[in-house]
């Protein structure tokens, strides 16, 4: 790129800001806010606006009052008099030290700058608040032909008056994929294809929009969204970037967003749930939004220094999410060009001061919470999965004679509740022995039976879950040990391979032979990964400790410890082992595969992660305003409020995050829902009305419909924060269904598409293009949520970089999730995520970039994944399709969601037939190849 | 513009990536008028001449010991032992490792003047004082930090957090690439693992586009990811496969006119290119045997000497930014053995780069940076039987080549024991603006708008220390 091409860039922006005045300069009056603030604030507020200790000459602009105001005889603006306004003399002066802007500064005013500056002078230079601080209105839409709702209606204005109309509606092909892409981040499977076109009543395009969005697809396509702004990642930050435990939190946002929470409710929970009174676990989750600020290991040095620039982080994302302001900007100072004082900042910053922070160890840095994943919002797809499979357990299982009921032969109790057998003689086993139980719970450590008391240096067996918390145990596994001798300890342990503590039933069971062998089983087979430690020994210990059911014992003379919650029942222990194997190799097949996908989704919890969430101090801490933003510097004290602008004077000001959190979605900000709705806007027209959509002040851009933009805001509140709704709104719109052929006239009429005269054509996010290629090489797993996961990555990626920690990657399923579940390094992200602009969520982000790359075009043509996939759609064309003319059918369908056209055809089967690859599997793969690199394929159509 | 699309124009596009849609279709007619290489040649609209057209940055990870490289201090030696003097922790706020109250510690190494221009350079660096009379020493560099990765940021972006583009990235931002086969900015890494990671940040494009991100090439496999085909997949076959793409994409283009699609064909042309060309580079073997030991190079195994003639390489092809980091320079434990190992590492390669890029006439337009993060405190860290030093980043030395810069000149002092830059200070913001100021390019006017505010890589501070410039 030349050099002058950047300048080029700066100055069309600029240019364009000015367009729309000129184009009806004779008839309409100039206003403020759309033509004269952007010059100002640009040119002038730096030395003449808010920031008072910045103001030259006394002198402010960004008020009217300001601007009046006779200053030794001299008006800087007197409205409807040129002559009279000494701005006009210095802007337009000859000499360099009258001129204004002084040339030092680098800025200057353009021809037509001063020239629009000299009419809104005669015209009465009049002010006005900036637009976003001014609460919306909801206006009337304009009546107009083609609208089937008031976004269209107020587009369609806008085009009739360009004297442009909307662009036809799309194919009904386009229509699919573009909605499809768009809600679910998926691409449309060929016979969700057929079903919408074989839907020919009217509304069908509405009934595929509902279907979709009640999708967990659509809740996770979104979520996407929401984290890039949430800074979620999988690590700490900083040059340690240590993982922490945080994805609960990624999986609340999925939850609350396919249940369709509110987002007042949304907000309010994730910026101060665990202040709400009777704060449930969920709510308490949801402040992790918080904790995804960077956070340095507590032990660096400068400890209050990183604790600090957390909090400045949450003020600044805060700032971003919701105001849509450059909070940071006033920091140091005032605000620049919006009435921020860092007063204001230090007020809001005092809201977010007030959460502990460990600064011991290596710790989480802050409070933290057990969290266990709720039972609730199960997959669709699952619940199928695991109901057919558990209709063919229980056929298989009637096929074969009645079951043995298990014999009272050996039978030494059976118990179906916590029990402390009083007396200690009984249940003395030396010799072979089983234990059989149906549980069902949530804990990660629980005794079934134990015959147990460490203090007293008694050991005979215990069997339970977790392994009484031992380093050795595995929380939520099955555990068995038994004792040779009472002490020390010298015996047999074995540890299950898979959680039972996942709030389903179960039927668990140890069978030990002495000096043989030690089995553990679940749900009737053979747990036969589970891990051994020791041999059995041929006798164990008779402990003079009494029997517990469903507790143990922990360095306490009462069996208190290790307590069981949830479900014990039919606890049965034996003096023999027992054979429970069944008898079919079909039930055993069934029963692995379904603790297989089970397995994948956990009814309840299974590991309990330790996840980082906000709690406030008991006493709160005092802020002070850091002069020129050196916390070393600590100058006057502040309570905590909200940015003065945005508070009207009656109203009482927020004092703590709760208060601060209603304060926001009350319905009477003026930012809120405009940002909001904007950045919802963005989502699918790749940019918003505002464009600027993470600043919404006087540096922003002035929306492109800002009638549309009111109304679209109070809407949204008048709903009830219906997020549904509001996106249901867009994609039903007409604007949304028109085609993205840029015609001669539009290119020319509207080359960047303001007017919304076509439908942009967006390239897809770095984890559609991924999760695209999967699904349709047929190997995406869209199990939902869980811990963040390990797919393939480049060997030595991290090593190269000398950054601690080794990716392992996972194996099966795990190399095929949806990229939202990638394990998330912020300072080196998985390369196939970084390389096609997704953000390493360091900071909030409200709007990514998108380029053209070769290294881009080298990932999706060779990176593992990608060739995995394109042999995957090889394998299936080959598999589902019997001759080539109807694989190239199927793979269009695939990609694109269409058929090839005739010239497409002979192309496509020409390559084929002259290919020089020795097999048809790898002929269909590289067509399968170039079939995934289309533009047509990662490109929202 | 319209609808064919020749090859000339879609190289444009390439470089243009996503601001064909930003930009518009009239600016980017008149771009694509311009000359293609703008780097070749006068360059347009420069805001002055430039001296240099590429940098080659050898960046010291870890901080290298001003006190026993560049900066010999008598006095030091002299109260070699004796307890820190307090007015030296005035204003102090804490050492990065060290506690306590520390003592001063010399330099065990001798130092002597060398070349014609007698500049000072220690025993641990006999190569680089060959090339004495080309360098142009700073000894008053002082930065905002203590800490590794923060430091690394600042001397990259000039804001700790390492949120912003990187100097490479304002250069490729700025100048744009000459070469379109390469990546205008190219990272290479060496040296030994001290638990300092290379952190993405490090050559990050912050706010700017994507494209002007640095690639770092990899020293395991293809130096550039995912740039072999996969197995069984010949250059051929890449090439149909690649026609077909290319056919289906013209008619996509055609049929909408997005002018995204006309760069996403450019971009997997110039990646089909990139396949022949990086291996081109990284392949050594037509250099001569000379050369690769001028260098102490091997011409397979990484190393930084392979780097340091990796990066001539580059340079030759019209890369505008090479950075080299080599890892190991953090001598907290045994100084001698540590500061020796890496000078052992870098010394000739640095000496050889700088002699072959003057043999070659590229010195008198590359201008070549040496330094870290910070130096190292004129106390010792005592660990048992060895010594090191501690982070510091009140006064330390970095030097520069090339360029435009005056050679044989040593700029700048720092006070008596090594501590505090105290003469002619140069700030990493003065850096920057000083390296930007060689290109052409007023530090000042090197802007780019984001959330409503005009950055640039020396936010709001800088002056070009012009008394070092030839």
């Amino acid at each position: 790129m030349s050099f002058r091409s950047a300048f080029c860039h700066l100055t069309l922006e600029v240019g364009l800001l000015l367009l729309v005045p000129s184009a009806s300069a004779e008839e309409e009056r100039l206003e403020f806010n759309r033509d004269i603030r952007p010059i100002l604030s640009d040119k002038c507020f730096s030395c003449h606006g808010f920031d008072a200790k910045a103001r030259e000459a006394e002198l402010r602009l960004d008020t009217a009052e300001g601007a009046y105001a006779l200053e030794d005889g001299v008006q800087a603006i007197k409205p409807g008099d040129l002559q009279e306004s000494e701005v006009w003399h210095r802007i337009t002066h000859a000499d360099g030290d009258e001129l204004m802007p002084p040339p030092e500064s680098n800025k200057s005013l353009t021809v037509k700058e001063k020239e629009i500056f000299k009419r809104w002078i005669e015209e009465g230079a009049k002010y006005q608040a900036h637009w976003a601080f001014v609460p919306p209105k909801k206006m009337a839409p304009p009546v107009v032909s083609g609208a089937r709702n008031p976004i269209d209606q107020f587009i369609g204005a806008r085009l009739m008056e360009e004297e442009l109309s909307f662009s036809s509606e799309a194919d009904r092909n386009t229509l699919i994929r573009r909605v499809t892409l768009d809600l679910t981040g998926l691409p449309p499977t060929p016979q969700q294809v057929d079903q919408f076109f074989n839907d020919v009543a009217p509304g069908a395009y509405e009934r595929l929009v509902d279907r979709l969005m009640a999708t967990r697809d659509y809740a996770e396509r979104r979520a996407q969204d929401w984290l890039d702004l949430a800074r979620y990642a999988d690590t700490r930050g900083f040059a340690d970037d240590k993982m922490r435990q945080i994805w609960p939190y990624r999986d609340w946002v999925v939850r609350a967003l396919h249940r369709n929470m509110r987002f007042d409710q949304f907000t309010v929970e994730q910026l101060a749930g665990d202040m709400l009174p009777g704060a449930t676990d969920e709510q308490r989750l949801a402040t992790g939004f918080h904790r995804n600020a960077p956070q340095a290991r507590g032990n660096t040095y400068p400890v209050e220094e990183y604790r600090l620039k957390g909090v400045t982080d949450r003020v600044n994302t805060t700032g971003k999410v919701w105001l849509g302001l450059t909070m940071e900007c006033a920091e140091c100072h005032d605000h620049k060009f919006d009435p921020i004082s860092q007063r204001d900042y230090f007020s809001m910053f005092a809201i977010f001061n007030n959460a502990e922070h460990s600064g011991k160890g290596h710790g989480q840095g802050g409070p933290t919470m057990t969290y266990s994943p709720p039972v609730s919002d199960p997959d669709p797809n699952f619940l199928a999965e695991r109901a057919r499979l558990k209709a063919e357990l229980i056929s298989a299982r009637k096929k074969l004679p009645a079951p043995k009921a298990l014999g009272e032969e050996g039978l030494l109790g059976k118990w179906d509740a916590p029990h402390l057998e009083s007396d200690a003689g009984k249940f003395c086993v030396t010799g072979d022995l089983t234990i059989t139980a149906k549980i069902r719970t949530k804990q990660s450590v629980a005794n079934i039976a134990s015959k147990y008391d460490w203090p007293g240096k008694q050991r005979s067996y215990v069997f339970g879950i977790g392994g009484e918390g031992d380093e050795e145990g595995r929380p939520g596994h099955l555990f068995f040990w038994a004792s040779t001798r009472t002490d020390p300890y010298q015996g047999v342990a074995i540890h299950g391979s898979r959680a039972v503590n996942d709030d389903r039933n179960h039927d668990v069971a140890i069978v030990f032979k002495a000096g043989k062998s030690i089995r553990l089983l679940v749900d009737g087979i053979e747990d036969t990964e589970a891990r051994v430690i020791g041999k059995a020994p041929g006798a164990i210990a008779a402990s003079n400790r009494p029997l517990v059911i469903g507790a143990g014992y922990k360095n306490s003379p009462k069996p208190n410890a290790h307590r069981f919650e949830g479900s014990l029942t039919e606890v049965r222990l034996y003096d023999r082992a027992l054979e429970l194997i069944p008898e079919s190799e079909e039930i055993r097949k069934l029963q692995s595969a379904l603790h297989k996908i089970d397995d994948k989704q956990p009814a309840g919890a299974k590991k309990i992660p330790v996840v980082p969430v906000m709690k406030e101090r008991s006493s709160p801490r005092q802020t002070f305003i850091h002069l020129r933003g050196s916390f070393l510097s600590p100058g006057d004290k502040v309570s905590p409020a909200a940015p003065k602008v945005l508070v009207p004077e009656s109203d009482r000001q927020p004092s703590d995050r709760l208060e601060f959190a209603r304060w926001l979605v009350d319905g009477k900000n003026p930012l809120v829902a405009r940002v909001v709705v904007n950045r919802f806007w963005q989502s699918y027209f790749g940019q918003g009305l505002v464009r600027t959509s993470d600043d919404f002040g006087s540096q922003g851009a002035p929306a492109t419909h800002p009638e549309l933009l009111d109304w679209l805001a109070t809407e949204f509140v008048d709903s009830g924060w219906d997020m549904k709704y509001l996106n249901r709104l867009i994609v039903t719109s007409t604007v949304y269904r028109q085609s993205a052929r840029i015609t001669s006239q539009l290119r020319e009429r509207d080359p960047k598409n303001r007017l919304l005269s076509r439908m942009p054509r967006v390239r897809l996010p770095a984890e559609q293009i991924r999760d695209q290629a999967l699904a349709i090489g047929g190997l995406l797993k869209s199990f939902p949520g869980g811990p963040s996961v390990f797919p393939l990555q480049p060997n030595n990626y991290w090593e190269d970089r000398d950054l601690p920690g080794k990716w392992k990657a996972g194996n099966g399923d795990d190399l095929h999730r949806k990229s939202l579940y990638i394990y998330w390094r912020r300072m080196a992200l998985h390369p196939t995520m970084e390389l096609l602009d997704a953000p390493a969520r360091a900071v909030c982000v409200s709007r990514r970039n998108s380029a053209n790359l070769p290294t881009q075009a080298l990932v999706t043509l060779n990176a593992p994944v990608f060739v995995e996939s394109a042999e995957g759609l090889a394998k299936r064309l080959l598999g589902e399709a019997p001759d080539p003319k109807e694989r190239l059918d199927l793979a269009f369908r695939l990609c694109l969601g269409r058929l090839p056209d005739a010239d497409e055809r002979k192309k496509f089967l020409s390559f084929l037939e002259s290919h020089s690859a020795p097999s048809d599997l790898a002929k269909w793969q590289s067509l399968s190849t170039v079939l995934l690199n289309l533009d047509e394929t990662i490109t929202r159509p | 513009m319209n609808h064919s699309t020749s090859s000339a124009d879609l190289t444009r596009r390439a470089f243009l990536g996503r601001a064909a849609g930003g930009i518009g279709s009239v600016a980017l007619a008149s771009l694509l008028n311009d000359k293609l290489h703008a780097g070749q040649g006068s360059l347009p609209n420069l805001h002055h001449a430039s001296k240099a057209k590429r940098v080659i940055f050898l960046f010291m990870a870890g901080g290298p010991s001003h006190i026993d490289l560049f900066d010999p201090k008598p006095k030091l030696n002299e109260l070699d032992g004796k307890a820190i003097p307090k007015e030296l922790l005035k204003d102090h706020q804490q050492f990065a490792l060290i506690r306590g109250t520390p003592n001063l510690k010399g330099s065990p190494y001798s130092f002597r003047p060398r070349g014609e221009s007698g500049t000072i350079i220690s025993e641990l660096m006999p190569h680089l004082a060959t090339v004495a009379d080309e360098l142009t020493v700073i000894r008053s560099m002082h930065t905002d930090t203590n800490v590794h990765d923060p430091g690394v940021n600042f001397m990259n972006c000039g804001t700790l957090l390492g949120d912003r583009p990187t100097l490479g990235s304002w250069m490729s931002y700025g100048l744009g690439s000459v070469n379109d086969d390469l990546p205008a900015y190219t990272v290479l890494t060496s040296g030994v693992s001290d638990g300092q990671p290379l952190l993405q940040s490090f050559w990050g494009n912050g706010f700017l586009e994507s494209r002007h991100a640095g690639v770092p090439f990899r020293n395991s496999g293809a130096p550039v990811l995912h740039l072999d085909n996969p197995k069984g997949v010949s250059t051929k076959g890449r090439r149909n496969e690649l026609d077909l793409l290319q056919w289906m994409n013209r008619r996509q283009h055609q049929t909408l006119g997005d002018p995204e699609i006309a760069a996403r064909i450019a971009s997997y042309e110039l990646a089909f290119r990139m396949q022949a060309s990086v291996p081109q580079l990284a392949d050594l073997g037509k250099e001569s045997e000379k050369t690769i030991e001028q260098y102490g190079a091997d011409r397979v195994k990484p190393s930084f000497a392979r780097n340091c003639l990796m990066a001539r390489r580059l340079v030759e092809r019209g890369v505008r930014f090479v950075q080299l980091y080599d890892r190991g320079w953090d001598s907290h434990t045994d100084m001698d053995r540590e500061h020796r190992r890496q000078c052992g590492a870098a010394d000739q390669p640095i000496a050889a780069l700088i002699s072959d890029l003057k043999q070659r006439g590229l010195l008198d337009d590359t201008l070549v940076i040496w330094g870290g993060e910070f130096g190292r405190t004129p106390v010792g860290q005592v660990m048992g039987k060895t010594w090191g030093r501690d982070h510091h980043p009140h006064g330390f030395t970095m030097w520069m080549a090339g360029g435009g810069m005056k050679p044989g000149l040593t700029y700048g002092a720092t006070d008596e024991f090594g501590y505090h830059a105290t003469e002619n200070k140069v700030h990493v913001h003065d850096l920057h603006a000083t390296i930007l100021h060689q290109l052409g390019i007023d530090h000042k006017r090197l802007t780019f708008r984001s959330q409503g505010r005009d950055f640039r890589l020396t936010d709001v501070h800088g002056k070009v220390v012009k008394e070092i410039l030839a």
